[in-house]
């Protein structure tokens, strides 16, 4: 029996070489720090030829290799098997192993010509111009089409009051003027009912998760706020315009407060919710955030414990408070009418008749709908029956 | 192979291309290499039973 000299795999560890191509006569790593430091620009035409010829002679220094250094691995244990007497072709032994070893040659050397072609093929392709990523800043900044939006928004509106004015006469531009003062009523009174169902929260945690929240919505572009305020204003329509659940409706009528939350319009919906928008597009980006906080406050993440029943609980106290938001816009309304009756020229009895009598009708509406009680103890009275 | 469809590439994508291209020769070429080895251990296979065949017939030499 012969000798078997010790098998070895020819540059197996060499092989699966992610890394990429040596540079032969060229600095690899400096090669690559110079790809790092152009990250903007992408490599020259000078790199990729560079490259590009490099590979090609590595590959043809591997085929070559391959077929004819007698000191390769597979070549050197091929010689040896070769000086046996044996391997003498007049014996005719192995000639099949011999036919496949000579195969598998010519698709070595196939394999290389092959890649060298498509390198080749590679590096002769059109370079594309790439584009100038440093520059998108300034375009943004250059280009801010979402802030020209609410200015657009905002001077139609301005032209719409105006055009209000024009119609409506010189002693009603001071009631508009009233008129403005009016809603913050609202907010004032729907702000003490707000307060009431809240959890007391540590100051400090409230301002570190405001803070976190305004970087991030720093972060947004003006595209991604404008998206999420359009969200917010869509859940929060479908919530105004929600009907009340059958057992919200029936707690209500038990405690005899029904009509506070109900027979709210279309009409009334329509302006509520133009009104609404049209003032939450007036504002500035910086206060977008807390607008959108109180559009779907049961999206806060301070809220996502509430599931199930107590989440649709929530929701319903929610949809009664708008309902008698809405509801109070009949009292604002009459605020509203009262002050042009009273702001009327003495000799126009018309308008002082007319708005005043129209202004005791929405009076008349809004008092027997909140009654004649304390409103903010009907609410409270109303949201703790709900809430048990 | 680069997409058929992009007529123009950038100079990174063209280098990845490249060394993409250069790791599976290399891929290929290990493959071919062990397909040769192989080749070469039958070819030895044989010619030891060649051997065999002549100590049991008492012609070796």
């Amino acid at each position: 029996m012969t000798d078997i000299p010790p098998i070895e795999m020819p540059d197996t560890p060499k092989v699966p070489d992610s890394s990429g191509p040596e540079i032969i006569g060229s600095d690899e790593s400096s090669l690559e720090k110079d790809v790092e430091t152009t990250e903007t620009k992408g490599p020259s035409d000078e790199k990729v030829k560079e490259l590009s010829e490099n590979t090609k002679e590595l590959i043809d220094e591997e085929i070559n290799d391959a077929l004819n250094n007698p000191g390769e691995a597979g070549n050197d244990y091929l010689r040896t098997i070769l000086d046996e007497p044996e391997s003498n072709p007049k014996f005719k032994v192995g000639l099949e192993e011999l036919g496949e070893i000579a195969n598998i040659n010519s698709k070595m050397a196939a394999t290389g010509i092959e890649a060298t072609e498509d390198i080749k093929t590679i590096s002769e392709i059109p370079t594309e111009k790439l584009q100038e990523p440093p520059k998108i800043p300034d375009e943004i900044e250059e280009t801010p089409v979402p802030k020209e939006e609410p200015m657009e928004e905002m001077e139609s509106e301005e032209t719409d009051t105006k055009a209000q004015e024009d119609t409506t006469g010189g002693t009603e531009n001071e009631d508009l003027g009233n008129q403005e003062e009016t809603p913050k009523e609202i907010p004032e009174e729907a702000k003490g009912h707000e307060e009431t169902p809240k959890e007391p929260e540590s100051d400090e945690e409230t301002d570190a998760e405001e803070l976190e929240e305004g970087n991030q919505e720093t972060e947004e572009t003006p595209e991604q706020q404008t998206e999420k305020v359009k969200d917010a204003k869509d859940k929060f329509q479908n919530l105004v315009g929600e009907d009340l659940n059958y057992k919200t409706q029936e707690i209500l009528d038990r405690i005899g407060k029904l009509e506070m939350a109900q027979g709210i319009t279309s009409e009334q919906l329509k302006e509520f919710t133009e009104g609404f928008n049209q003032r939450l597009d007036k504002l500035p980006p910086d206060e977008v955030s807390s607008i959108l906080k109180s559009l779907t406050p049961l999206n806060h993440p301070d809220l996502e414990t509430l599931t199930g029943e107590e989440k649709d609980k929530w929701k319903e106290i929610m949809k009664v408070c708008l309902k008698i938001a809405i509801k109070m816009g009949a009292k604002t309304l009459s605020t509203i009418f009262r002050n042009i009756a009273k702001s009327a020229d003495k000799n126009d009895k018309a308008t002082q008749i007319i708005f005043g009598s129209m202004a005791d009708l929405t009076d008349f509406g809004s008092e027997t709908i909140v009654g004649n009680e304390n409103l903010h103890k009907d609410v409270l009275e109303l949201i703790n029956k709900l809430k048990a | 192979m680069p997409d058929d469809n992009k007529k123009t590439l950038t100079n990174r994508e063209k280098v990845e291309l490249i060394d993409r291209r250069y790791l599976e020769f290399k891929i290929r070429m290990a493959e071919l290499k062990k397909q040769r080895f192989e080749a070469i251990i039958e070819y030895r296979k044989r010619i030891d039973e060649e051997k065999l065949k002549k100590i049991r017939a008492g012609v070796y030499f």
